[in-house]
């Protein structure tokens, strides 16, 4: 864990403690990039590309103990910004391997299914299940009342289930 | 209801967890991006550009400043100034530039541009014939950091000066609090003739620029034409001058081409006086310009301008060298290979990923210097470099990359890169008198 203080000193701008922050959190930033690219070079290339956003505007962090979820936030952005430029998403036999998973197909599968989700459903999905977010805390990060987010959630899920059962039927025909 | 998809996400979030991590890969990027938002993402908006051949910049940033000791006279002084205790904080590891303070050569300035909320004053400056040092401030509502980037100094029309560089930078220190005020650096090869200048810069996107003028002329350097050949080692060093300015001295020096070694960074050069008082390396900024297959090296010390000594001598003890049919580097970038390094092995663990070079240097002393230099390729084409990173892990061993413009897979193998920092010194005892 990352002191209260070495955060305070990155936001005002000390350079040594943002370097000490984002490698505290950059396991936390590859993971989401990985679940948003699947592809080990782009999530390097997002981690880069973070660490620039954050470097520009971590100024304007105003509470310390938001800092995780305020890079991951930024990380979020990236990845939706590249995933539109995608539009299509191709799943290489690079990714699979680099994601080491024991059962690929289930992978492959909730892949796909969270590239099909809205940004904001993908959003709440990865801040609550890869990041262990509790829902008051997600409706702090995004400055939404915990209600809004509850729906979210529910819609969110509704949809990935959708999505699921949907590729499930036409695999049964 | 939706346990199913429930335990499927902490499913693929347990599969993420399990995901392989390249621990280094990531500090790789962090670094990068963090240079790239330092350095400004479009820099060198007028085309500055000095190739490391030609200049050799090394720039060491602002350490941590706890308290500094001044004498009651002084102290008087700087208290008398708005912002000036500030100023001496940023400057108080540079011995000449204290003196020039001290000695009242200092000018205040103090003009401002306002735009959006965000004011920003240039206070004073200390300035010579070749070299203009530059304090600001600033105050904004609500920015706290101010990060400048591009910054130029042009005469009143926006030309710019003969080939220059500049550093800037602010905010860097200080615990607790947060600090408005920051400096920067211009170094011009030529003396300048206007007293009217144009500083621009960008802050958050926006451009600005603030005119000044110089109202008191500025004093004229001192020449010592020295002449003289130092020998550590068995290397022969020709100190031709030593030019003192106000901001900074230059030592230029030539090399021996008959010298058996590569001479290539003089760390411990320094003036001492006949009391034994001693100026030094300088500690934040520019130290030094020319890389090794230059004919002449210059480096800047601490300056003694505002002391008049009976005598004063050039003196060191340590400089950092290379046999030379050893001082590069030859890589095999297709299998990933070091095929030829200086003796000592030194030098392992070779990485090449898309446009980046990284490997691990191994040093029996202290090492900060960044060893990647001019790098070409079998053809004889050139590399050019995009970044530099170093880390370091453990004491004494670093990690030091370099970016190119390209992806590596685009030139020919094998590529030799040129060494110009290495940890390996030749000792000795060299004084030259200069006065």
């Amino acid at each position: 864990m990352i002191e209260n203080t070495v955060i305070k000193r990155a936001i005002k701008g000390d350079d040594t403690a943002f370097l000490q922050v984002m490698k505290a959190y950059k396991v936390d930033l590859y993971k989401t990039a990985i679940a948003y690219l699947k592809n080990e070079h782009e999530a390097m290339e997002a981690i880069q590309e973070v660490t620039f956003r954050a470097y520009k505007k971590i100024h304007t962090l105003r509470e310390p103990s938001y800092m995780k979820t305020w890079l991951i936030r930024i990380m979020i952005n990236y990845c939706n910004d590249q995933l539109k430029l995608k539009k299509r998403i191709i799943v290489s036999e690079e990714q699979i391997h680099s994601l080491g998973a024991t059962d690929n197909h289930t992978v492959m599968e909730i892949q796909d299914a969270m590239g099909q989700l809205d940004d904001t459903s993908r959003e709440v999905l990865t801040l609550m299940y890869f990041h262990g977010l509790k829902i008051k805390e997600i409706a702090v990060v995004m400055g939404r009342p915990e209600g809004t987010v509850k729906t979210w959630l529910n819609k969110a899920l509704n949809k990935f289930r959708d999505i699921l059962e949907e590729k499930g039927g036409e695999l049964n025909v | 209801m939706f346990d199913r998809e429930e335990e499927k996400l902490k499913e693929f979030g347990r599969s993420l967890d399990k995901t392989p991590i390249s621990e280094d890969e990531l500090d790789a990027a962090i670094m990068k991006g963090f240079l790239q938002a330092k350095e400004g993402k479009k820099r060198n908006r007028r085309g500055i550009k000095w190739g490391l051949s030609v200049a050799l910049v090394a720039i060491v940033l602002l350490a941590f400043v706890t308290s500094i000791r001044v004498s009651p006279v002084f102290a008087a002084y700087v208290s008398n100034i708005p912002g000036m205790e500030k100023i001496v904080e940023m400057i108080s590891n540079d011995k000449g530039m204290m003196m020039a303070i001290e000695n009242d050569y200092y000018q205040e300035i103090g003009e401002y541009v306002e735009k959006d909320g965000l004011r920003i004053t240039i206070d004073g400056v200390i300035a010579d014939e070749q070299g203009i040092v530059l304090f600001y401030s600033w105050d904004s509502k609500k920015k706290l950091n101010l990060a400048i980037e591009n910054a130029d100094l042009t005469d009143r029309t926006g030309e710019n000066f003969d080939n220059g560089v500049s550093s800037y930078y602010g905010t860097y220190y200080g615990d607790d609090e947060v600090t408005k005020q920051g400096m920067m650096e211009f170094y011009f090869q030529t003396p300048y003739h206007e007293n009217e200048f144009l500083l621009s810069f960008e802050a958050y996107g926006e451009e600005y620029s603030i005119p000044f003028s110089l109202d008191e002329t500025v004093k004229t350097k001192k020449v010592y034409e020295v002449n003289e050949t130092a020998e550590i080692d068995g290397q022969k060093i020709h100190v031709t001058t030593v030019e003192v300015y106000p901001t900074r001295v230059a030592v230029h020096v030539e090399a021996d081409p008959d010298n058996t070694k590569q001479l290539l960074d003089f760390e411990d050069l320094r003036l001492v006086d006949e009391t034994g008082e001693t100026w030094g390396a300088i500690a934040n900024g520019f130290s030094a310009s020319g890389g090794p297959s230059d004919k002449e090296k210059v480096i800047y010390l601490q300056s003694n301008y505002f002391h008049e000594p009976e005598e004063l001598y050039l003196v060191f003890n340590r400089i950092q060298a290379l046999d030379k049919e050893e001082a590069y580097l030859v890589i095999d970038t297709e299998k990933e290979e070091i095929l030829k390094q200086p003796k000592g092995n030194k030098l392992r663990n070779l990485k090449i990923k898309k446009d980046t070079l990284s490997l691990d240097v191994h040093a029996d002393n202290e090492f900060n210097g960044h060893i990647f230099g001019e790098t070409k390729d079998t053809d004889g084409k050139i590399l050019e470099s995009s970044s530099f990173f170093t880390t370091s892990r453990e004491i004494n061993v670093s990690k030091m990359g370099v970016s190119y413009e390209k992806n590596l897979d685009q030139y020919q193998s094998p590529i030799i890169i040129e060494l110009v920092f290495y940890p390996e010194w030749i000792d000795g005892e060299a004084k030259v008198r200069i006065k």
